[in-house]
């Protein structure tokens, strides 16, 4: 049943698991408990639809690089999947088993874990059951880079889709517009006893549940863990913790631009970093998109790329050459773009601000930092996409100045993948939860979604966060015993 | 998987010197003759003239 908690303050006394926030992660646990014939409370913050008062609760400045955190998440029911783009494409082996190359570890679960999950994350997306991910074009030759192979979800919309189950589905209690505002955690117990939710005029009560479940998102999920003086209280969250810390996007830059060669299909291309290219170059992975513009494709190429192709390769003189493309400002065919790992790096954090939301919570500021082992990968894969390029024919490759020169500051842009925050890792020195999802210290506070992930691969976040969502629900059904209401 | 080989060339004017850059590991090859003598630059390297990577084997000096 979906309730109003504007109007129906109709909380049950005690459930067996609270789940704070009604988008992907938290909706696909939500119908696995409760279809597992367990008493489930669902909160999500927003209402059915976006509304100001409640997106700007999102409010949230940021230093280091612009990671757009108010404009790419939503705060509805069905959370960000209202706007998602529906790529899909699953981790691999390779991001399981090698670790960053910056002094954090990596995946402390084998892939294993995750990938007997794909199948029903697939369906869970719309995806068909025997659609393999495919390539729209050839692979580029050599072993650095392969061509991408991906599906796209319709895409899926989590509150469309499911809306019948959560209105329907035995057990369960989906209340909107009911924003959780602390977590009381009671070192007696080692558990989280309550958390306190909140309706838009500050009406507020206590909830409470045997398991509570964090699936708010990388930012709310760090932030509801910080928010919680309790938590700090009992040295759960404490400065120099790593809940927070390690945020991680994908990043979103240009490469540069491209002549196409002769002869080439002028479809568009998607290639991806081969294991052999960061095993060699000790580099994150990355996704490179080669695209005409709509100009060309349109009204054909500029002459000048006719004059830039016959310089090239006559005799006219080198000091003339190299004069001529010096001057060339011609932008080329099409343009490379890039969907690129950022290593996981303590510096690049949420953090608590004095600042509070208008339900009193505290606000966070983000510090997107790269470190220079993102600017090595970036140089890598321009480099070598660029060469490769040269290589087979495909064309000419022209790099922006900050691909090649690290000392260029960066122009990147963010994928809207919020990663990192609450990572995995086999004990709490270097993460904030257990191989479970558990978060270290307690004994019933889990968090889904990607926030959890120690690295961020080059895969799009969406289908391999439900994976984990699926294994954390079968971990805590397993835990809750046999199926049917124990509470 | 073969390294990226590439070189910059020393034309005098600064202009052009700023249009170049290296990408290849281990320094800055300098002037015509360093080129030219290179083998492996003339085989498979690259150089980089305004951001364009372009096969060196565009840039020997054959006649003038």
């Amino acid at each position: 049943m979906i309730k109003d908690y504007q109007s129906q303050k109709e909380l049950r006394d005690h459930y067996d698991f609270c789940i704070i926030g009604a988008g992907p992660a938290g909706i696909t646990l939500a119908l696995r408990l409760a279809g597992n014939g367990r008493h489930v409370l669902l909160l999500e913050g927003g209402g059915h639809e976006y509304s100001q008062p409640s997106q700007a609760l999102y409010d949230c400045p940021s230093t280091g690089m612009d990671v757009y955190a108010q404009e790419t998440r939503l705060r509805f029911l069905g959370g960000t999947s209202n706007h998602w783009a529906g790529r899909c494409r699953p981790f691999e082996k390779s991001d399981f088993e090698v670790a960053p190359p910056v002094k954090l570890p990596g995946w402390p679960i084998a892939f294993s874990e995750i990938e007997r999950y794909l199948p029903a994350a697939m369906a869970i997306v719309d995806l068909p059951a025997d659609a393999g991910f495919k390539a729209i074009n050839v692979s580029m030759g050599g072993d650095d880079f392969e061509a991408d192979r991906f599906l796209l979800s319709p895409p899926t919309r989590f509150a469309q889709k499911y809306a019948k189950e959560l209105q329907e589905t035995e057990g369960l209690d989906v209340f909107i517009n009911c924003n959780c505002v602390d977590l009381e955690f009671d070192a007696k117990t080692g558990g989280i006893a309550t958390v306190v939710v909140s309706d838009y005029e500050k009406h507020r009560e206590r909830v409470k549940a045997k398991q509570f479940i964090l699936a708010m998102g990388a930012i709310e999920n760090a932030r509801q863990l910080m928010n919680s003086e309790s938590l700090a209280s009992a040295g759960i969250v404490s400065k120099d913790g790593f809940v927070g810390r390690c945020f991680m996007e994908h990043l979103n830059l240009d490469l540069g631009t491209f002549i196409l060669g002769e002869g080439q299909s002028t479809e568009p291309r998607q290639y991806f970093t081969t294991d052999a290219f960061v095993a060699h170059y000790q580099s994150g992975k990355g996704n490179i998109s080669a695209a005409l513009l709509e100009e060309v494709k349109a009204y054909g190429r500029m002459a000048a790329i006719k004059d830039f192709l016959e310089t090239l390769v006559c005799d006219v003189g080198l000091a003339h050459k190299i004069d001529f493309i010096t001057n060339f400002n011609c932008p080329g065919d099409g343009v490379i773009t890039t969907l690129i790992e950022q290593f996981p790096n303590r510096n690049s954090r949420v953090n608590l601000l004095e600042a509070r939301d208008a339900l009193g919570m505290r606000k966070v500021n983000i510090n997107w930092e790269l470190v220079p082992e993102d600017r090595h990968t970036i140089k890598s894969i321009g480099l070598e996409v660029a060469k490769c390029f040269a290589e087979t024919g495909l064309g000419f490759v022209k790099l922006d100045e900050y691909v090649y020169d690290v000392t260029v500051p960066l122009k990147v842009a963010p994928h809207a993948h919020h990663m990192g925050t609450t990572r995995m890792a086999s004990a709490p020195e270097s993460g904030v939860v257990d191989e479970n999802c558990k978060v270290f210290g307690t004994d019933n506070l889990y968090v889904a979604g990607s926030s959890v992930f120690p690295t961020a691969g080059a895969s799009n976040p969406t289908m391999p966060l439900l994976q984990l969502a699926l294994r954390l629900a079968d971990h805590l059904n397993h835990q809750a015993g046999p199926a049917g209401r124990y509470s | 998987m073969s390294e990226l080989d590439l070189n910059t060339f020393a034309m005098g004017r600064r202009e052009l010197l700023q249009a170049f850059a290296l990408l290849s590991l281990g320094g800055v090859t300098f002037g015509l003759p360093s080129l030219l003598a290179s083998p492996s630059s003339e085989k498979s390297g690259f150089v980089v003239v305004n951001g364009w990577v372009l096969p060196a084997q565009y840039f020997r000096q054959t006649r003038t």
